[in-house]
């Protein structure tokens, strides 16, 4: 049986935002096919409480020097850089990885490469077998970081330094890796080319775009939800507090929220709420923006799930950003009208050609399409009849090509460990 | 034919005389009340919905009496004090207070006490405004209020709905949930979108009226402005903000203030008899009628009476400055106050003036100003033409529409042609006479009447 530990900087107990969900599914998709998987989530010993870690999962100390906290965007850059340099945390992780007896260490996103680096060069260097790499990545991490900054931000040389950081940080373990994940065939493209034909270590490339777990909605708790808040036929957003979420929102919906009659409101679930009444554009035309805004903040599983399945349009004004968006599969799958960006469905195959996606490139098509959605629900095709369609965009569709990989590579590696010479 | 209904909850609500979109409202109403057999007149209740009112009682509050309150004494410089007991404690503070709390302190010490004496002044002011209205309204019978037992109007989709007046103090919701209700034709009135366009004139205006003129436009079908500087303005707007249907946008002018028949010296208050006779001297004076605040430019004339005095001394004539205390101008009426110019009686301040009295002082002025930084209509200004008085404007586009290109127009921030303009009319008798003469032959005054016919065409065309 092969062995995987599995590395993130987020535990996987109760799995809530993207990252999580994905690696939550790749783990069980493993486990399905027999695979012994272990997970180490590393993080700041302030992240998470005690209760949503696991047995393996690692806190690093608040006290270490790696820390930055003139740079709290780059914190996953520097968890990386902790746990392989303050020796306490180092030996429990290397305890963990001696114990399991690993075949791969599979990093999910590259920020923990610094301390599986540290144990394979260790293992080399007393001439033990070391385990594979395998990079399951999310997106091309040095370009989100460099566009967190946010459209408005002032130009910041110490934040490029560190982007910089992650692109190198990117490029060792792109060609450190014996076998590469990725959320698109573009960003598959884009790590090979990092690699630039090195044929030093051979590896292999699988997409896996991300996906969700099938939901169904509570009509009760809609009902009692849209009671609550004076809802009638409503768009809804969700999105994190990642900068560039609100960035999106504002640049395809901007100048403001005028073309909304007075009574009607876009629900906003998810962290983007908070950040998205600071947005400059927000601020411009406060007086007619707060108005048509609903903002829920981070809100029970249930409530979404009601909410999106309830919700006339689901917007993905999603301009920048890599991988593949977990909430535009959760808007697909709903089956309701969803209006997007070209960008948003990247890692979707032919969605835009699918019958409930209306996409738009601009931000006056957007406000028109989204208007005249909400006056003629006619023309929004909902999607009972495309059933087959929506399955597309569930896990097990989704990892499937991951699991053949997955298969075919512990066949070629003899599933063991391989042996250094 | 389509039934009438007019919102007069403005003119309800409104009991003291009527500033211009409460007389907008009134004006209309009392049109179609004479004319438009069969109007609703409705006023919205506090659950939100439009009640109509019974017919005696919309006659109550058109009437004159609704609003008429004697005129109390008009304030001038020998009522208010110059330094209040809080400004003198703040002066001495500021001249002490470094002698006498710590350096780091000191600063926001300081501000705290500019702070203080801002609100003392203004709430002064403000008990002043109400003791005088209070004693007003003893002294004067006022028509009770109206009955509130009626039923809710239930308008139809061709029927017309007017809601004209100070809507978004009463709140633009209530005629935007109507007309979802019930398709009714709905008409708003668009009277300046000053805080769109000069926040900074507007104290923190510009985002509830942003909200207001979307509101609008998503309820009605014409909103009728009262210049095409407002037109352009909002149009402007609704291009700014991305509404992405925006309604009939028509100008209808206002009418020309009414002028008032000579009335006899002896015939006004003690209190106003007195204060024009204080006017009456040999320098005579310059007449401008505005409410006191930031957009007025009151500043401009402030520093150009002080440069006169500085050069002519006596021989300089009176500024009377005729309106309401507004907002932003603390600290120009401190300044005003601590001025030789002001201490020498050459500038005047009024206000809750009668109408008689407006009449005296518009008759005996020089001239009169009008040097604001931006206006909707400037009803002021067409007042002085309704006098057959030469007024020097700033070249506010709305201001040239009021005044229908007769006067002389300078930019609001030039202060050497105004004060060259100023002298030029004031030692010149015969170019204000050629100016006056143009006046009377050129200017078209206009009533009320003319003002809601056009209206109830331009509402009657939106299809």
């Amino acid at each position: 049986m092969m062995r995987i530990v599995q590395l993130t900087t987020y535990p996987l107990k109760s799995p809530r935002h993207g990252g999580q969900l994905r690696c939550a599914a790749i783990r069980d998709g493993y486990r399905r096919i027999g695979i012994d998987v272990e997970t180490i989530a590393v993080m700041h010993e302030a992240q998470y409480r005690a209760g949503e870690r696991e047995k393996n999962d690692i806190a690093l100390p608040g006290a270490s020097t790696f820390w930055n906290l003139e740079q709290p965007r780059f914190v996953d850059l520097q968890t990386g850089a902790c746990l392989a340099g303050e020796d306490r945390a180092y030996q429990a992780f290397k305890h963990i990885l001696d114990r399991a007896q690993v075949d791969a260490i599979q990093l999910e996103q590259p920020w923990l490469y610094p301390a599986a680096k540290r144990y394979v060069d260790e293992r080399k260097a007393r001439g033990e077998t070391t385990p594979h790499i395998i990079y399951s990545s999310q997106n091309i991490e040095w370009k989100l970081k460099r566009d967190e900054r946010g459209a408005h931000d002032a130009p910041n040389a110490s934040h490029m330094i560190e982007v910089r950081k992650v692109e190198a940080l990117e490029l060792d373990v792109a060609m450190a890796s014996d076998l590469i994940v990725a959320c698109t065939d573009e960003e598959a493209q884009e790590l090979k080319s990092m690699r630039n034909g090195s044929t030093d270590t051979p590896c292999a490339f699988v997409t896996a775009s991300n996906a969700i777990a099938p939901f169904e909605a509570d009509s009760a708790r809609l009902a009692s939800l849209k009671q609550r808040h004076g809802l009638d036929r409503y768009p809804i957003f969700v999105g994190s507090a990642h900068p560039p979420n609100a960035d999106g929102f504002w640049r395809m919906l901007e100048p403001s929220l005028a073309f909304l009659r007075p009574d009607e409101k876009i629900v906003v679930a998810g962290g983007v709420g908070h950040i998205l009444h600071d947005h400059p554009i927000c601020r411009a035309w406060s007086g007619i923006n707060e108005p048509r805004l609903l903002t829920l903040g981070e809100i029970d599983r249930g409530d979404l799930s009601a909410l999106l399945h309830g919700a006339a349009v689901i917007l993905l004004p999603i301009t920048t950003g890599g991988g593949s968006n977990l909430k535009t599969a959760e808007a697909i799958y709903t089956g309701n009208p969803v209006l997007a960006t070209k960008h948003a469905l990247r890692g979707y195959g032919d969605a835009a050609q699918w019958p409930t996606i209306t996409i738009t490139e601009t931000a006056d098509a957007f406000r028109r399409g989204l208007r005249a959605l909400l006056d003629n629900p006619a023309l929004a095709v909902r999607g009972d009849a495309y059933r087959k369609i929506r399955e597309r965009v569930t896990w097990d569709h989704a990892l499937a090509p991951l699991i053949d990989a997955i298969r075919d590579f512990a066949q070629q590696h003899s599933v063991r460990a391989t042996s250094d010479p | 034919m389509s039934r009438i209904y007019i919102d007069i909850t403005t003119s309800v609500r409104w009991r003291r005389p009527p500033v211009g979109i409460v007389r907008v409202e009134r004006e209309f109403a009392t049109y179609c009340l004479a004319h438009e057999p069969g109007t609703v007149f409705c006023e919205v209740d506090a659950s939100g919905r439009y009640r109509a009112l019974h017919a005696d009682d919309v006659r109550k509050v058109l009437d004159d009496a609704w609003c008429e309150t004697p005129a109390p004494a008009a304030a001038t410089a020998t009522h208010v004090p110059a330094r209040s007991r809080v400004q003198r404690l703040a002066d001495w503070a500021a001249a002490w207070g470094p002698k006498v709390v710590p350096a780091a302190a000191y600063p926001l010490l300081r501000d705290l006490g500019r702070v203080l004496v801002d609100h003392h002044g203004a709430f002064v002011r403000h008990r002043a405004a109400k003791r005088a209205a209070r004693e007003a309204a003893r002294e004067t019978e006022q028509p009770s209020s109206v009955t509130t037992d009626t039923a809710a109007i239930a308008p139809a989709r061709d029927d017309l709905f007017f809601s004209i007046g100070l809507q978004w103090h009463h709140g633009a919701m209530h005629a935007y949930k109507l007309k979802r209700a019930s398709g009714v034709r709905v008409v708003e009135f668009c009277h300046d979108t000053i805080p769109i366009e000069h926040p900074e004139h507007s104290g923190s205006a510009k985002q509830p009226f942003a909200e207001y003129f979307t509101c609008l436009a998503h309820t009605a079908d014409l909103i009728a402005t009262n210049s095409d500087s407002s037109r352009d303005g909002l149009h402007a707007f609704y291009r700014r903000v991305g509404v992405l249907r925006e309604p009939s946008l028509r100008t209808v002018r206002l009418a020309t203030p009414p002028v008032h028949a000579m009335s006899e010296a002896a015939s006004l208050a003690e209190a106003e008899a007195s204060a024009l006779d204080r006017l009456t001297t040999a320098t005579g004076y310059v007449l401008y009628v505005s409410t006191f605040e930031i957009r007025k430019n009151h500043r401009l004339l402030f520093q150009i009476w002080k440069d006169l005095y500085a050069r002519r001394g006596e021989g300089c004539p009176m500024l009377v400055l005729v309106g309401m205390f507004g907002w932003g101008v603390n600290d120009l009426w401190a300044e005003m106050q601590a001025s030789d110019v002001w201490t020498a009686g050459k500038v005047v301040m009024m206000h809750h003036v009668s109408d008689a009295m407006l009449a005296h002082l518009y008759r005996e002025c020089l001239f009169t100003v009008f040097p604001s930084l931006y206006e909707g209509w400037g009803l002021a200004a067409s007042e002085s033409l309704a006098y057959g008085k030469l007024v020097i404007i700033s070249d506010a586009p709305a201001l040239g529409e009021a005044t229908q290109g007769l006067v002389p127009a300078i930019h609001p921030l030039d202060f050497l042609r105004w004060r060259d303009a100023i002298e030029h009319y004031v030692d010149d008798p015969a170019a204000r006479s050629a100016i006056e003469a143009r006046i009377r032959s050129g200017y078209l005054p206009r009533g009320w009447d003319e003002f809601s016919r056009e209206l109830l065409a331009a509402a009657r065309a939106v299809a």
